[in-house]
């Protein structure tokens, strides 16, 4: 079979529904209250440096997906153990995704069925895509991503006459303490998840691509979350965000155009259904990658097919209950999740620059 | 549920760890075979309704002595 390679403008669209993903349901970290926004921009800007520190392993290794780098400088046995930790990451990362999908459905949308249903059938859906490559995976985000992008401005457009301003004042209410540890957990959780995406650099077409992948996608992410965030705040106000686990269904709940246009949470929801389903793809995809490479298989698809199984089956007992999926996601999450995201891709980059550049020197002293 | 369990993860048996070996992917097959070990456990564990230990709590504490 063929290398798969994603066009640049369908991996960006892939990584925008990846940032998104749980985002637009869950809300973002909102200790800070009516200054949430503010943690939201500065963890987009904290995220650009990150964005350039994967462009640039890109750069350094091109054609090369996230195991190969780690194989090829820190050797096989630390590089294979910093894979299975990949591995352990994409997996635990696709189980909590799907397991915030069924809690949604447990909570708000399908009471009565049992999560596991909702789970495994999403699940499925995403086997198969996984299946049939990455390449029907970029071309199905841009698709939905078209989709989700037309259904937020429409509701984001019906929510205007539920605005209440008074909700922004006063600005910094619980202080930049607050906002400091939001911009934390803002940006462990959506922005730097997308480390995951340098899973499938191996199918990014040229040199130069990432770099303009990355920022833009983080660039646009950021944008949507920043307006489904404000709108959550100016519908709902600062308490009741807080204390919802789906605040943005609760907030489209509430538009009501001359009582013809009502309940459209629904409908809304599919967008969250869509983006999860991208980003729970995406990391069965980088997931199934690792296992083949750490065991030097013919293939990925060897596996997806039980890996996507032990992803939902983990998911339904992962959390105990939704409370304590909410601790875990809010407090445990953005402490858990930084070596994979931040220290690891740092040492990975500073371990290739030297590489590179003894490579250079090389170069030059034999010529 | 155990029982459709068992007769479901039959199948995928044949289809997917079997389709391997008959392709003759050895090494696939056996990395496939580990892993339809573990998720069939984990399936049977859930139609059993087993508790199953959670990998969140060892991650909770960890987090927690870090800090």
């Amino acid at each position: 079979m063929g290398k798969e390679v994603i066009p640049a403008g369908q991996s960006a669209t892939i990584a925008i529904l990846f940032i998104i993903g749980t985002s637009l349901f869950m809300g973002v970290a909102g200790q800070s209250g009516n200054s949430s926004w503010i943690s939201i921009i500065i963890a987009v800007v904290l995220a650009v440096p990150l964005m350039l520190v994967y462009a640039r392993l890109h750069t350094l290794f091109p054609g090369k997906g996230l195991y190969d780098m780690l194989l090829s400088i820190f050797g096989g046995v630390f590089g294979r153990l910093a894979c299975c930790l990949y591995i352990w990451y994409s997996l635990h990362l696709g189980c909590m995704v799907l397991r915030n999908f069924g809690e949604f459905s447990k909570t708000v949308a399908l009471t009565s069925t049992p999560m596991l249903a909702p789970m495994l059938i999403i699940g499925l859906l995403c086997v198969w895509v996984v299946n049939a490559g990455i390449e029907v995976l970029g071309r199905s985000a841009k698709f939905l991503l078209l989709f989700c992008i037309a259904v937020t401005f429409l509701v984001q457009i019906l929510s205007v006459p539920k605005y209440d301003y008074h909700h922004m004042l006063p600005l910094l209410e619980r202080g930049w303490g607050a906002v400091w540890t939001d911009v934390i957990g803002t940006f462990t959780f959506p922005f730097a998840e997308i480390v995951i995406m340098t899973g499938a650099f191996g199918a990014f077409p040229n040199k130069g691509s990432a770099r303009r992948v990355l920022l833009s996608s983080l660039l646009i992410a950021g944008v949507i979350i920043i307006a489904v965030s404000l709108r959550n705040l100016l519908v709902l106000g600062p308490d009741i965000v807080s204390s919802l686990y789906f605040p943005s269904y609760v907030a489209v709940g509430r538009i009501n155009i001359g009582d013809f246009l009502t309940r459209i949470e629904g409908s809304s929801a599919i967008v969250f259904v869509t983006a999860l389903f991208v980003k729970v793809s995406l990391c069965l995809y980088v997931a199934s990658c690792g296992v083949a490479k750490v065991f030097k298989l013919e293939s990925y698809r060897s596996v997806v097919l039980q890996l996507g199984l032990i992803m939902v089956y983990m998911a339904e007992f992962i959390y105990r209950d939704i409370t304590e999926m909410q601790y875990f996601g809010y407090h445990i999450y953005k402490i858990y999740a930084l070596p994979f995201q931040v220290i690891l891709p740092a040492v990975l980059w500073i371990s290739a620059e030297i590489v590179a550049a003894r490579k250079r020197k090389r170069t030059a002293a034999e010529g | 549920m155990v029982i459709y369990t068992v007769l479901l993860y039959a199948v995928v048996a044949l289809l997917d760890p079997y389709g391997l070996l008959k392709r003759g992917k050895k090494r696939d097959f056996f990395v496939c075979a580990a892993l339809y070990l573990i998720s069939f456990s984990l399936a049977f564990a859930l139609a059993m309704q087993w508790d199953i230990p959670s990998p969140s709590p060892p991650i909770v504490h960890f987090v927690k002595q870090l800090l």
